[in-house]
């Protein structure tokens, strides 16, 4: 084999490689194993299994599990004059639940809590670049630090909360994969939280592309590489209180018994963010062009290789002597050409 | 492509489970290699067209053979007899990779987007790989790049107007409230999309290994007929494990109608045999990088094929013409570009 083709062969696995080992947490995303922690329907509708004369397949255990997460829901906006189109949903998650305590995160309060209780953070949270990665951030904190539950603000209330404590943790599952921030609950300092308020710091990267910015570095694609992370490590499996349960897709809106009523959102989305959308609606032009980008690179090395070898071939012609290239017809470089 | 995404798409009006999709997907590879038994009869109709020097007789060559290796002659027919089933194991794995996943692809995204990720995926693979493994001419590379790039330009704007063209016809409707596309398929198509289209990338390895080991002066389109059809016995057998069990009520429902059956041997005798024969005639008697232009073909007759059964469902815009133009001519290009008849050495 010609030592120009090894040097190829051997640059492109080199960058294969290391593209892999860097998008790994990534790439495991594409395996979908949210339903493994879902919760189940005993679990959240228990009332069905409690009036029901058949409960063999459930044991009165399953279906009595004591409340683990502190009855407090917490809700972040910039000020208290939060937007009318979230006011009804905000009500209702406060009317819903007049035995819990609800806490309203200004970003003042944010500022000053993360100053007061975690002062190792406050440069990297002031360093933020886009407010809502303050936003995202903030409510990790106040998770580890009070336990409760954090509910986006464009997320109304539909029932009350109350089967969602007895997990020690909870997130919810995302589309197509993952899962998001928008509603999460904890006790305090569930080892979950705590290696994601560890990691903050670690995933603060400037993308330059604001919506991949925000997503990664405090958003949704960060918690789900966290999560991914978490669920291997070895702490996962050995504790039942370590687990993170998953709110189901069904069972975060769109039928009656769902948890919440969505309203309009997305109101950190920046322009980026319209085009990342649009990408949405032209997902076979996306793929085809992802295909069409790989076999440009690699014929475009394929081209610089047979450049080398028609180099590489001129030059032992011309040391071979002027009579040696006469029976080709043509120059090496014509024949590239 | 759009008989087969049919018989897919009756599995899904039916509202029948992922593990009911899985069984007619396997059903319907199975079937598809079972018609590759066809094969080695349809060959004999073919004319070989190819220059090669002077063949070498059997006698002499066995005599050459025997007198060359200090073998056993019992050893020596096993270790061949070896070789050769590792050979038709590789490429039969290789086939049933490319076969499986564009079946698996069909059961949840539309028949165009298919067979345009899929055709591009192959025409991408093969062309590449014919070229750094030295089967292909190394004459006129750039400008022949260029011309492929023009055409791949080209598959860009047909793939990027077909949401457009969707849009207009209906098959996809705007969120009013979020004012985004309202597509409850979309994480499906992208899942069919990488699947058919990194699963074709199977191919590229097959067209060489096959070049290679059976497409040389000795090997006639008998001989290749026999290969294809061991390929496909294989992977029949490869595929019975998993084979649905026909006790199952929805499944053998759905086996059972003509509704099945049609479009299913349609797509054989119009299809797959047509495009097999054509593929093994070209691959012998033209040089193999010709044979690539073929993909290109398919995407454009994919677009006629969608216009003509969906004639009131097909929406049109400027630039996806331009789009299937700059594939046209590119493909033209390319085909007067790479047409030599193939001589073997």
């Amino acid at each position: 084999m010609k030592k120009e083709l090894v040097y190829l062969l051997l640059a492109n696995i080199s960058v294969l490689t290391i593209v892999l080992y860097t998008t790994f947490d990534l790439l495991t995303l594409a395996v979908d194993d949210t339903f493994k922690d879902a919760f189940t329907d005993h679990e959240l509708n228990p009332e069905h299994y409690n009036t029901n004369t058949d409960t063999s397949n459930v044991n009165s255990t399953a279906l009595n599990k004591p409340q683990l997460i502190p009855k407090i829901i917490h809700q972040t906006y910039k000020t208290e004059e939060i937007p009318e189109h979230w006011k009804e949903g905000q009500q209702r998650c406060i009317d819903l639940h007049p035995d819990y305590e609800y806490i309203l995160w200004t970003d003042e309060m944010a500022l000053q809590f993360i100053k007061n209780e975690y002062p190792w953070f406050l440069e990297t949270f002031k360093s933020y670049k886009y407010p809502i990665e303050r936003a995202d951030a903030i409510r990790y904190f106040v998770l580890v630090h009070y336990g409760g539950v954090y509910i986006d603000l464009d997320d109304g209330c539909n029932r009350r909360l109350d089967p969602l404590l007895t997990a020690p943790a909870f997130v919810r599952k995302t589309s197509p994969t993952g899962v998001s921030n928008d509603v999460m609950g904890s006790v305090p300092r569930h080892p979950f939280f705590l290696k994601v308020l560890n990691s903050l710091k670690k995933y603060n990267r400037n993308w330059f592309v604001p919506y991949i910015t925000i997503m990664s570095s405090t958003g949704p694609l960060f918690i789900s590489i966290i999560w991914k992370q978490y669920k291997r490590s070895v702490n996962y499996d050995a504790n039942e209180n370590n687990i993170v349960k998953i709110i189901q897709p069904a069972d975060y809106k769109g039928h009656t018994y769902s948890f919440f009523k969505i309203s309009k959102g997305s109101s950190w989305h920046l322009d980026d963010a319209v085009f990342v959308k649009s990408l949405a609606s032209h997902i076979l032009a996306c793929v085809a062009a992802g295909f069409i980008f790989a076999f440009g690179v690699l014929y475009c090395e394929y081209l610089f290789y047979c450049w080398l070898c028609s180099r590489s071939n001129s030059q032992k012609d011309l040391e071979n002597g002027p009579g040696s290239n006469s029976g080709s017809g043509s120059s090496p470089s014509s024949r590239f050409f | 492509t759009k008989f087969l995404s049919h018989v897919q798409s009756l599995n899904t009006n039916k509202n029948n489970d992922n593990s009911t999709s899985d069984s007619i997907t396997v059903y319907l590879t199975f079937i598809y290699f079972a018609s590759w038994l066809l094969i080695f009869p349809l060959s004999k109709l073919l004319k070989d067209n190819s220059t090669s020097s002077l063949p070498i007789s059997n006698q002499i060559e066995n005599r050459i053979n025997s007198e060359n290796l200090n073998l056993n002659h019992k050893q020596l027919f096993s270790y061949s007899y070896f070789k050769y089933f590792v050979k038709i194991f590789t490429l039969a794995i290789l086939a049933l990779v490319t076969v499986l996943s564009y079946h698996t692809a069909l059961a949840i995204t539309p028949a165009f987007d298919v067979a345009l990720i899929q055709n591009t995926s192959k025409f991408e693979i093969t062309i590449l790989l014919f070229g750094i493994c030295g089967i292909a001419k190394r004459k006129n590379i750039f400008r022949n790049y260029v011309i492929i790039m023009f055409g791949l330009l080209g598959v860009l704007l047909i793939a990027y107007t077909k949401a457009t063209c969707d849009f207009l016809s209906g098959k996809l409707t705007i969120n009013q409230e979020t004012g985004e596309l309202n597509d409850p398929f979309l994480f499906d198509r992208l899942k069919g999309a990488l699947i058919c289209g990194l699963g074709a990338l199977t191919t590229g390895p097959f067209a060489v290994l096959y070049n290679r080991w059976f497409n040389t002066e000795k090997d006639s389109f008998v001989k290749q007929g026999n290969h294809l059809l061991l390929i496909g016995i294989i992977n029949m057998i490869l595929l019975s494990p998993f084979f649905p069990t026909v006790s199952s009520s929805s499944v053998s429902l759905l086996y059972s109608g003509k509704e099945f059956w049609l479009p299913v041997l349609s797509s054989i005798a119009l299809g797959t045999l047509p495009h097999l024969l054509s593929l093994l005639y070209l691959n012998r008697n033209a040089i193999p990088e010709y044979l690539t232009t073929t993909n290109l073909g398919i995407i454009i007759t994919m677009g006629l094929a969608e216009w003509i059964c969906e004639p009131t469902q097909t929406f049109i815009v400027r630039w996806e013409v331009i789009g299937y133009l700059l594939l046209s001519v590119a493909c033209v290009i390319l085909s007067i570009s790479f047409y030599d008849t193939r001589h073997f050495h």
